[in-house]
């Protein structure tokens, strides 16, 4: 592991989380974090901005059983940039980290217009990129037969079974 | 979300629903002749076809081939239509340079209305003129055509048009105006000249 990796492995193993060190060259970022329990995400947001940390972006993946909701982040210091992600609840919701990083607001917004995720406590969830009118459309929910599983996509080849 | 009508038909309502509001208004106002004199009339138009003032309004690439229409290369300074208003009170000619979407829709509409009379809609590109690439099943969010939403006088097909279309554009305006397709003698071209003597 790179000390980078190493270091945020240990802030975060306080929470219930999957870590896995990724290959930039290949992915894009250094590391692939599951927050497997929802409500840990703010935590986890909160020990990351304590690290200088600063999101790029979130969105979600429509998958099966649970939407999984992306997060990106990276500092300006050092070259690491790592993806979190954890997968909605029943409710197909998520807390908001919108004020622990105020520039997650509209990315957060974003997705709850394409993808139907509400973010719980967010102080403002109207539509932002859709018409009001097509508020529950959710245009990227995928269609039955398209519908995969989340091993399927986020599945690791070195992951134990 | 009603499974049994589709995208392409919630986008039609929605766009006719915006156009049955302005036309309601439209309908009382109906613009009559400025000048009752003919010979008055006639200069008034040529006037008005060779001083066109088209609103900055870009809203997508197409808009980028519409600022170099207004740049040194090309120049629409020559045909009187350089004066790109920022603000629609001041505008007789709308260049829908791009793709209209349903959250953008209102705001073209109040747009166009906020326009004095006479006024001109020149529709640029595909997706302006029929939703180019964007008309497919699963469109869910591009108006097909702003014809839909607001008369138009000339279309302009490309994707996008380059600037000497725009300009053909420009030119058939000024017919439709004026009824002649260089309503002002134009200065000829300097090469030109050179050729003739």
């Amino acid at each position: 592991m790179t000390p980078e990796n190493e270091n945020l492995h240990q802030a975060l193993s306080c929470l219930d989380i999957d870590f896995h060190e990724t290959d930039y060259a290949a992915k894009g970022f250094h590391a692939d974090i599951q927050v497997k329990n929802s409500a840990d995400i703010r935590e986890a947001a909160g020990i990351l901005y304590e690290q200088d940390y600063f999101v790029g972006f979130v969105t979600a993946c429509h998958t099966q059983p649970a939407t999984q909701v992306l997060y990106q982040f990276a500092r300006f210091d050092v070259n690491h940039r790592i993806m979190i992600r954890c997968g909605a609840n029943e409710n197909n919701s998520v807390p908001t980290i919108s004020d622990i990083f105020h520039g997650a607001d509209w990315h957060e917004r974003e997705t709850r217009d394409f993808f139907g995720i509400t973010f719980d406590g967010h102080p403002n969830m109207a539509a932002f990129i859709l018409d009001e009118s097509d508020r529950d459309l959710a245009p990227l929910i995928k269609t039955e037969k398209k519908l995969k599983s989340v091993d399927d996509i986020f599945g690791r080849e070195d992951a134990d079974a | 979300m009603e499974e049994d009508i589709s995208q392409k038909a919630r986008l039609d309502q929605f766009s006719q629903g915006l156009k049955n509001s302005i036309f309601e208004i439209e309908e009382e106002l109906e613009a009559g002749p400025l000048l009752k004199s003919e010979l008055t009339g006639t200069i008034l138009k040529f006037c008005q076809a060779n001083s066109l003032w088209p609103m900055t309004f870009g809203l997508a690439c197409c808009a980028i081939e519409m600022m170099a229409t207004g740049m040194a290369r090309i120049d629409m300074a020559r045909y009187g239509a350089e004066v790109f208003r920022p603000s629609a009170r001041q505008c007789d000619l709308m260049i829908v340079s791009g793709t209209v979407n349903k959250k953008m829709a209102p705001a073209l509409m109040t747009l166009y209305e906020q326009m004095p009379y006479p006024k001109w809609v020149i529709a640029m590109g595909n997706c302006a003129i029929s939703g180019g690439p964007f008309s497919v099943e699963e469109n869910y969010n591009v108006i097909e055509g702003v014809d839909k939403l607001i008369p138009v006088d000339v279309y302009v097909p490309g994707c996008p048009p380059r600037p000497e279309a725009l300009m053909e554009g420009l030119f058939k305006l000024q017919e439709k105006i004026t009824g002649q397709r260089h309503p002002f003698p134009q200065n000829p071209h300097p090469a030109h000249l050179k050729n003739k003597s």
